[in-house]
């Protein structure tokens, strides 16, 4: 664990256990995590070590059973779930392996969503969110719907939501999974210079290359944090603020 | 029940033999059994909504039936003449009757009387009857003693024995003094008992439900005629009463037989046969098809809101398994065998919602009867039919089946469509893109259409028939939609076609009237169909624009945004709830609207059924009251006399078999005062001109539009001007041929045919007694109350023509509010229908409803998203519904097809109840769906999904 003072996210002492039946999943054990602004921390490990529900602990997706989450010196599970949501609205982007665009919003009304659920005015949130879609690559697609793009699209779209809002930190589950290697290495090489501009991420993946992009990898197994490394040779690190 | 198995086999093949297909039907039904429920309860409407309106059929023909039992029981023809002198020779040719088709005659003697009680307070019954006859020989009469419903000796003189019709009526007992009035005289009698509304103690000639019969002593009658003073009074019948071989209804199948045989015996005779028996029976099949076809053709809008909410729950199910049917496709399952899987599951559904359906139709008709009952109890005349509940089971296999049929059609063509998908773009969960031109191919085909139109449409003109005019142009237009669409942008060339349809459907049934085709209740399925479908089409083509309209309206809520866009992106889902919603909305206005416009009429009615007069009143016509004196008192304008009685009108254009009818002969102070108004005088010059023309010729005669019509809808003219009817006097026998000169407005004092006093006397001879009459009084409410007290001994009563023509719309109110009552069934279609869909719909978007929620979406947007959209739906379905209601109703006041005096009226406070109660139920609908969405739980949901 690293050092807690003016960290952007501390995790301590989580605890988190799913109920299958008659059966109990401890998916954390008493993890402790702490991120400061600017990193790009990967969390890898096999299916089941609990990567998934750190993130949504961490994030406040989900509800914990023990310990807290500090994000910005704000515990997220001791707020209401009205005041976590708009916490999530104001400091948080998403980007998830399947996409999860809303398919029934064109590409711009995807990405503005953030911004109008932070209150944003609509034509303000709408020009923001053109303009990420442009730095995306798809600033010819913004009136295209979900079904009408690539996969690779979709992602670069759900990059675009979850940047528009300008958030202090960006989680993202699988980012690369369900793309082919050349387009995820594009979304890496995007996700990168996100980073190498002060943006903090915190990414969940199977995948090696996906984690050596990162300047820290955490690795966990049996809902335990078994490894926390800098990773040699990456690049990363903020100079300024990427916002 | 074998058509239901029959269909069922290919289903219990698969069921049986592919064990794969077994198990995905299977499993898929009972993975979610809450929303299998729903499925069931989507689907069952259809055969509850059917099996009601048999049930309601069935009900008045039964309890029509009924009144064969009650008021005839082994009474199958009777057989009358006037006067007592003609009981000797009936007697001598019928008496003695042998015949294979005749189990027994019995002789009687009756005469119309009023009765009423001796100690205060008095009580009364205007219309009641006199009859003599051997209490043994009517035991035996017909073989089965019971069926008579006699019991105990023949009374004695000065002894009555009553039915307990009349002994309720005049609230006496055993040994308890009555009173009888007939030809002036009055007649004090002693109750020695009160027999069952049954058989020959319950026989009654008339239309009146109850049997106010007082049986007396032989020569009783004789006796009342020799004292009496009466000089113009209707002279007592002479009867024979025959009974067929075979019970109570079987019986009646052998009248065409006896009647030949009677006719024989009675040559030479004046006497008249009148086939009551059948006569009864034929009403009530009559009235219980026609009222069956009327709540099936009304309920039909609630069977397709029903059928369209079965077509959008699969749609929903298979885009739900879109991806995991992709990949059976892709492991190798045939889309055969697909479609089997799927329709197996449907199958299922369809079954048990046949079945329960069965059941809730039973329920639903005994919750309407029950009501109806209450409605008609009301009434408070003795014309309102007792209704008794009751059920064929064939009524209830025929609504299994239609149901059983409906849901399992709309299941395979469904299946049959969602298996033609791409399996690479299903297994991926992609939208298919849909062709932005039609095929040449469709071209082809469509023009063929149009030119099937084009011969449907000359055929429905040809052949008179409206289907065909109505729906002709409508597959003429269709056929050209694909054609056009090729060589237009898609959206104009269905906007064309869909406000073309549209406006030939409010246009077709003036244009119907206008080349005189004949419009039933169906017009308003048919209409209502085609309307809905064309402006259905019209908003989904324009769906975007109105969204982005009330999306501008609400710019910063993202609810709103969110609640529309699902709506306005699923164009084929949005577009059938709203056809379920509008098509249900339709028919609930239109009847509200017509329900309205009826009652507005009450005024017009009055005037135009009144003529210069304000009262009618009626006497006993054994004991008439003498008008001439009434007319010379004080505050009385006028007097015109009526002679009433009942005929047999024998033959008459579309007259298959006698049916009996009201017929009245007016003279020269009915037309000096002012007649009713009339609808249609042909070439006369005034309605006076034509009355007086009817009164010169003892050959013409006016009737009512709905003259020997039946059935709901605009009254159809089955006779008309120039056309020619036998009426036959019910006791003489005597015929007369009349050729009608013009028709009047609706009849509502029950004139029935009117004609000259002279034809009258001539046809109905002795029974030719001026027995109502018209009155013009100062002051009509007080004359009318004072009228039956005055004239107790009379069977007086009076009504005002105000208070007669409000009981009539009143009861029509009734049946209109019962036929709401029905048709809001078709409200639960729309209602669940909604739930249902919203239900699925968050089952559907759960892993979008995660991401807006970790996005930073409030669980109350959610909730308020889900309630935004469903309150879309409602309210274009409300307002579709309502507009094209009202545009209908008004189109229709512009013909004459329901009278001339039918004014287009907009019950405000009807249809705006109507429209927020939709609306908010609507919305309770999804209360329900929205909370749960907003419960969901992001990284449940986003887990899940991953």
């Amino acid at each position: 664990m690293t050092d807690p003072t003016d960290a952007l996210l501390v995790a301590e002492h989580v605890r988190k256990t799913y109920h299958t039946g008659a059966e109990e999943v401890e998916a954390l054990r008493d993890v402790d995590l702490v991120v400061h602004e600017g990193e790009f921390v990967s969390i890898m490990g096999p299916s089941g070590s609990g990567k998934t529900t750190l993130l949504n602990c961490c994030s406040g997706l989900d509800e914990i059973d023990g310990g807290r989450v500090m994000l910005d010196g704000v515990d997220l599970h001791a707020l209401s779930d009205a005041r976590r949501t708009a916490n999530r609205a104001s400091s948080m982007g998403f980007i998830f392996q399947a996409y999860n665009l809303i398919p029934v919003f064109s590409a711009v009304e995807n990405a503005e969503l953030p911004l109008l659920l932070a209150g944003v005015d609509a034509k303000e949130a709408r020009r923001r969110a053109s303009a990420t879609l442009e730095r995306v690559g798809l600033g010819a697609r913004l009136k295209d719907r979900p079904a009408e793009l690539s996969g690779g699209e979709q992602q670069r779209v759900t990059v675009a939501r979850a940047l528009a809002g300008k958030p202090r930190v960006v989680w993202a589950d699988e980012p690369t999974g369900a793309l082919d290697s050349e387009t995820a290495e594009q979304v890496m090489q995007l996700l990168r210079e996100l980073n190498t501009d002060g943006l903090t991420l915190i990414v969940v993946t199977h995948d090696s290359g996906v984690g050596r992009s990162a300047n820290r990898e955490i690795r966990m197994r049996d809902g335990r944090i078994v490894s926390d490394d800098v990773v040699a040779g990456a690049v990363g690190g903020a100079i300024a603020p990427w916002r | 029940m074998i058509l239901v198995a029959l269909l069922s086999l290919p289903f219990l093949f698969v069921l049986a033999r592919k064990p794969v297909l077994r198990r995905l039907a299977l499993r898929n039904a009972v993975r979610r059994p809450r929303e299998t429920a729903l499925v069931i309860l989507g689907s069952l409407l259809g055969t509850a909504i059917m099996t009601g309106s048999f049930v309601v059929g069935d009900t008045f023909n039964a309890s029509i039936r009924r009144t064969a039992h009650t008021q005839l029981g082994p009474v199958d023809e009777i057989v009358s003449a006037n006067g007592l002198a003609s009981a000797p020779v009936l007697a001598s040719r019928l008496g003695r009757l042998r015949d294979p088709n005749v189990d027994g005659t019995l002789a009687l003697t009756s005469t119309t009387a009023s009765a009423a009680s001796t100690t205060a307070p008095v009580r009364a019954a205007p219309k009641a009857q006199l009859l003599e006859t051997d209490f043994s020989a009517a035991r035996r009469f017909g073989g089965d003693p019971h069926a008579t419903g006699i019991s105990g000796p023949t009374p004695s003189v000065g002894d009555a024995v009553i039915t307990s019709d009349l002994a309720r009526a005049l609230r006496v007992k055993s040994g308890d003094a009555i009173e009888a009035f007939a030809y002036g005289v009055r007649v004090r009698l002693r109750v020695l008992r009160a027999l069952p509304k049954l058989g020959v103690a319950g026989y009654w000639p008339g239309d009146e439900t109850a049997s106010n019969n007082i049986f007396v002593s032989p020569g009783t009658i004789a006796g009342i005629v020799g004292r009496s003073a009466s000089p113009t009074a209707a002279p007592p019948q002479s009867i024979v009463l025959v009974s067929n071989r075979g019970g109570v209804e079987a019986g009646a199948r052998r009248t065409g037989a006896v009647d030949r045989l009677l006719e024989a015996q009675l040559r030479g005779v004046a006497a008249s046969v009148n086939n009551r028996k059948q006569a009864v029976l034929d009403r009530a099949d009559r009235s219980g098809k026609s009222l069956a076809r009327l709540y099936a053709s009304l309920g039909a809008f609630a069977v397709l809101a029903a059928i369209l909410l079965l077509v959008n729950i699969f749609f929903m199910l298979a885009d739900e398994r879109k991806s995991e049917l992709g990949m059976l496709r892709a492991v190798g399952l045939r889309r055969l065998s697909l479609v089997g899987a799927f329709a197996a599951e449907g199958w299922c559904y369809a079954v048990l919602s046949a079945i329960a359906g069965t059941f809730v139709g039973l329920g639903l008709g005994r919750a309407l009867m029950a009501a109806a009952a209450k409605l008609f109890s009301r009434r408070g005349d003795d014309s309102r039919i007792a209704l008794h509940f009751a059920f064929k089971w064939a009524s209830v296999q025929r609504g299994l089946l239609i149901g059983f049929v409906i849901a399992i059609a709309t299941v395979v063509l469904a299946s049959v469509w969602l298996s033609r998908f791409n399996i690479i773009q299903a297994i991926r969960d992609i939208t298919e893109p849909a062709p932005r031109r039609p095929h040449r191919r469709s071209s082809y085909l469509g023009i063929t259409g149009a030119l099937l139109g084009l011969a449907l449409t000359a055929a429905g003109v040809a052949s008179s028939s409206f289907l065909a005019l109505m729906l002709g142009p409508v597959v003429v237009l269709l056929g050209i939609a694909p054609m056009l669409a090729r060589n237009f942008p898609r959206p104009v060339a269905n906007t064309a076609v869909g406000a073309v349809v549209l406006a030939w459907a409010v246009a077709a049934v003036p244009v119907a009237i206008a080349l005189d085709i004949s419009v039933d209740v169906l017009l308003f399925v048919v209409q209502g169909l085609v309307l809905v479908g064309a402006a259905v089409v019209l908003t989904a083509q324009h769906q975007q624009a109105i969204g982005h309209a009330i999306g501008r309206m609400a710019k910063r809520s993202l609810a709103v945004r969110l609640g529309l866009a699902y709506p306005l992106a699923r164009r084929f889902r949005t577009s059938m709830t709203l056809g379920m919603f509008a098509l249900v909305v339709f028919i609930l206005v239109m009847v509200s609207v017509f329900a309205s416009m009826f009652s507005g009429q009450i005024g017009e009615f009055t005037r135009d059924a009144s003529g210069g007069f304000n009262v009618v009143v009626q006497s006993n016509p054994s004991n008439p009251v003498a008008f001439d004196t009434i007319a010379r008192e004080a505050g009385v304008r006028a007097v015109a006399p009526l002679t009433t009685v009942n005929v047999q009108i024998t033959a008459a254009p579309g007259l298959t078999r006698a049916r009996e009818w009201t017929a009245t002969g007016y003279d020269r102070r009915f037309v000096d005062h002012g007649p009713p108004k009339l609808d249609d005088r042909a070439g006369y010059a005034s309605d006076t001109a034509a009355y007086r023309a009817v009164l010169a010729s003892p050959d013409l005669a006016i009737i009512e539009a709905s003259f020997l019509s039946s059935g709901g809808g605009p009254p159809r003219e089955q006779v008309g001007i120039g056309d020619r009817v036998t009426a036959q006097d019910e006791a003489s026998g005597r015929s007369r041929t009349f050729t009608i000169a013009a028709i009047s407005t609706p009849d509502v004092a029950d004139n029935g045919v009117l004609f000259g006093i002279t034809a009258a006397r001539d046809l109905f001879g002795a029974r030719a007694v001026a027995d109502r009459a018209y009155v013009d009084v100062r002051d009509p409410n007080v004359f009318a109350d004072a009228f039956a007290g005055r004239f107790l001994a009379n069977g007086g009563k009076a009504q005002t023509l105000h208070t007669v023509v409000q009981t009539d719309l009143a009861q029509q109110q009734q049946f209109f509010l019962l036929m709401r009552s029905y048709l809001a069934l078709g409200l639960v279609v729309g209602v669940a229908g909604i739930g249902v869909i919203m239900v699925r719909a968050v089952r559907e978007r759960r892993r979008q409803v995660g991401v807006l929620r970790a996005l930073g979406f409030q669980a109350a947007a959610v909730r308020a998203a889900f309630v935004v959209e469903s309150a879309f739906v409602a309210v274009e379905g409300v307002l579709i519904g309502t507009v094209l209601a009202l545009v209908c109703a008004w189109s229709i006041t512009l013909t004459d097809a329901f009278g001339s005096t039918l004014a287009f009226r907009v019950p405000f406070g009807a249809i705006g109840l109507l429209m927020v109660g939709t609306f908010i139920c609507a919305l309770l609908a999804t209360a329900a769906p929205a909370r749960s969405a907003a419960r969901i739980r992001p990284a449940v949901a986003l887990r899940l999904a991953d």
